[in-house]
């Protein structure tokens, strides 16, 4: 486990949340590692604390006990600030309600992430074009979220998740809200990024989702049951 | 960076537009009623201290001072008298004065008859100039009262345009009491609505129409020497008309003042009432900024789950207050310049308003380059400084709770 190679450790992490008088234990001392170029499925039941465990990996929220690595760093400590740049650098996201925003193009939305890291403006309409057109969406453009079909506004997710070149992508039931002929296409894509040399986790309770993945690692109660 | 921003600040506000126009007229109203209230006091206190101007600086007013309140002529005060009149002249830097009188007159043409006041000049040339100067009379039709006019009589610019059915002719005849006169001149417009609605007459008639004491004077003009300082001057006459009636500092029945004075005092008192008016229109623009207030706190509400997208793409605590505060911002400058215009257009219709109702160009509106930018930045600034609590409101969101927010 003290391996260098990892992309992404975790070292008995916990997640203690407290309300009131009540204490909820959503991790209880996960431990797991994840290697760069690698296609990860987790999944478990509803409660299980995947949800808390990919908002971990995904530097959205600290641990209560543990030590989390991305790329060697620990992050279990890092400011607010700090972690925001870290998302925008080196994490992708994918949620399951696509959450573009709504006042925005299809571009203008790829382009955010950038914004946040201060590339150029000619520099993010370049890359963004690009990666719409990675995911056919080059005809789509200029089109709001609402003008795009729920297959649609995932690719442009997607998209916009590989905006920064990031390290990883993280998946939160990606296709959860797509019908399963859509769910192929985008698992496809998955599949041809994770090729192509990106890092994919995905989040989900479907074994059609999972198998795809070429690891699968099951969470219940707050431990790693299976990798 | 900024533009960047600005844009996607700009594509926020134009999302929500009704919310966004609504939110504008509420600065929009303040900061026009701010700008016109703030251009017309200035315009004001210009054009008072023009007219003030054109009398010089260099003449001295001696006026009783009464008990009561009452305006020049009534009998709350205690008149001047030729004794009054005759120390002044005798004053070191006084080159000439003269005593005028005030008093209350019936005038009629045909049906109508009306009071004002007739107003004496004297009859000698240089005395007559230092008293037109004084008041600012000039000649519009006809000519001045001189030497030997005893039945002839000058009518300020109101009297004769709009006092009577049929605006008054130079050569036609009126009633002064029970005396018949002719009228030889009428004045231009002065600015002094007194001057403007009186009859002038040379001194002796007047007396005599009338049945005024010859002694008592109502006004006591000075005129001063060149290169002496006025207020000089005034000190003096004070002082030697305290001597002559054996009051001390503070007791006085009568008041010398010089025109700078009364600018001065009049300016100040201008400025303070433009001030609590300005301050009064502030107060609206205080609600229109808590309308941005408002709409900011709901705009975050609204875009809770947005704020956590962005916050998981990347975007640090600065960078969304940033945009937020760009938002409202946007809406203050945007209510700003709208606001100007607006002010502008009122200012101008309120001038143009003034002078058809008055006649006279005493209401000026005074616009000027800073006033203008002022305007808009102080209403930018409002935008922001309204914006800052929601805008942290904002940055500070969980990014995990904003996400799961539905």
């Amino acid at each position: 486990m003290t391996d260098t190679s990892t992309l992404i450790r975790l070292e008995d992490v916990e997640k203690i949340y407290q309300m009131g008088d009540v204490t909820a234990s959503a991790l209880a001392g996960a431990s797991l590692s994840i290697y760069p170029k690698e296609f990860v499925a987790i999944m478990g039941p509803s409660g299980s604390g995947k949800s808390t465990l990919m908002n971990m990996v995904g530097c959205l929220d600290t641990p209560t006990g543990g030590k989390i690595f991305l790329e060697q760093q620990d992050i279990s400590k890092l400011g607010e600030s700090r972690l925001a740049q870290l998302r925008g650098q080196k994490i992708g996201f994918v949620f399951q309600q696509f959450n573009l925003i709504g006042t925005l193009t299809a571009l203008e939305n790829v382009a955010l992430p950038m914004l946040f890291q201060s590339v150029s403006q000619h520099e993010r309409r370049r890359r963004a074009a690009e990666l719409l057109e990675l995911v056919d969406l080059s005809e789509r453009l200029h089109h709001r979220p609402s003008e795009l079909s729920g297959g649609q506004q995932q690719r442009v997710a997607l998209a916009r998740a590989l905006a920064n070149d990031p390290e990883v992508i993280l998946a939160d039931e990606p296709t959860g809200n797509l019908d399963s002929k859509t769910e192929e296409a985008i698992m496809a894509l998955f599949q041809k990024l994770n090729k192509d040399g990106t890092t994919i986790i995905i989040v989900t309770h479907e074994k059609t989702v999972a198998r795809h993945a070429q690891r699968i690692i099951h969470i219940q109660d707050g431990v790693i049951v299976g990798a | 960076m900024w533009k960047e921003y600005g844009h996607v600040a700009a594509r926020n506000v134009r999302q929500r537009r009704l919310r966004s126009w609504l939110t504008i007229i509420g600065i929009v109203i303040g900061m026009a009623a701010v700008v016109a209230l703030i251009s017309l006091g200035g315009g004001l206190r210009t054009a008072i201290s023009a007219q003030f101007g054109s009398i010089g600086a260099d003449k001295i007013t001696i006026t009783p001072k009464g008990p009561g309140f009452g305006p020049p002529g009534s009998f709350s005060t205690t008149k001047l008298t030729k004794d009054d009149l005759r120390i002044v002249r005798q004053v070191n830097g006084v080159d000439l004065a003269i005593g005028r009188v005030l008093s209350p007159v019936q005038v009629t043409d045909g049906e109508k008859s009306l009071f004002t006041f007739a107003v004496s000049v004297p009859a000698d040339r240089e005395s007559k100039k230092l008293v037109m100067d004084s008041l600012n009379m000039k000649i519009d039709r006809g000519r001045m009262v001189g030497k030997g006019d005893r039945l002839n009589v000058v009518v300020g610019h109101t009297v004769a345009e709009e006092e009577f059915s049929d605006p008054l002719q130079v050569r036609q005849t009126i009633t002064l009491q029970n005396t018949t006169v002719r009228v030889v001149g009428i004045l231009k417009p002065t600015g002094n609505f007194q001057i403007d609605d009186s009859i002038i007459i040379l001194e002796e008639p007047m007396r005599d129409f009338l049945s005024i004491n010859e002694r008592e004077y109502d006004v006591i003009v000075a005129q001063i020497l060149e290169g002496v300082e006025p207020s000089n001057v005034r000190d003096r006459i004070a002082r030697e008309l305290r001597n002559e009636r054996n009051v001390e500092v503070g007791e006085e029945s009568f008041e010398v003042s010089s025109p700078e004075q009364t600018i001065a005092s009049l300016n100040n008192i201008l400025l303070v009432v433009n001030a609590v008016v300005v301050g009064i229109a502030a107060i609206s623009l205080l609600v229109g900024g808590i309308g941005v207030m408002n709409t900011m706190y709901t705009a975050v509400l609204q875009r809770t789950r947005e704020i956590g997208v962005m916050k998981a793409v990347g975007g640090t605590r600065s960078q969304i207050i940033t945009l937020f505060l760009l938002e409202s911002a946007i809406l203050g400058a945007a209510g700003g310049v709208i606001g100007v215009v607006l002010g502008v257009g009122l200012s101008q219709g309120a001038v143009i308003a003034g002078q058809a109702a008055t006649g006279s160009a005493l209401l000026q509106a005074s616009i000027s380059l800073p006033l203008l930018l002022g305007a808009m930045v102080f209403a930018s600034f409002i935008g922001i400084v309204s914006g800052i609590w929601p805008a942290r409101q904002a940055a500070r969101q969980d990014p995990v709770d904003a996400l799961r927010y539905e």
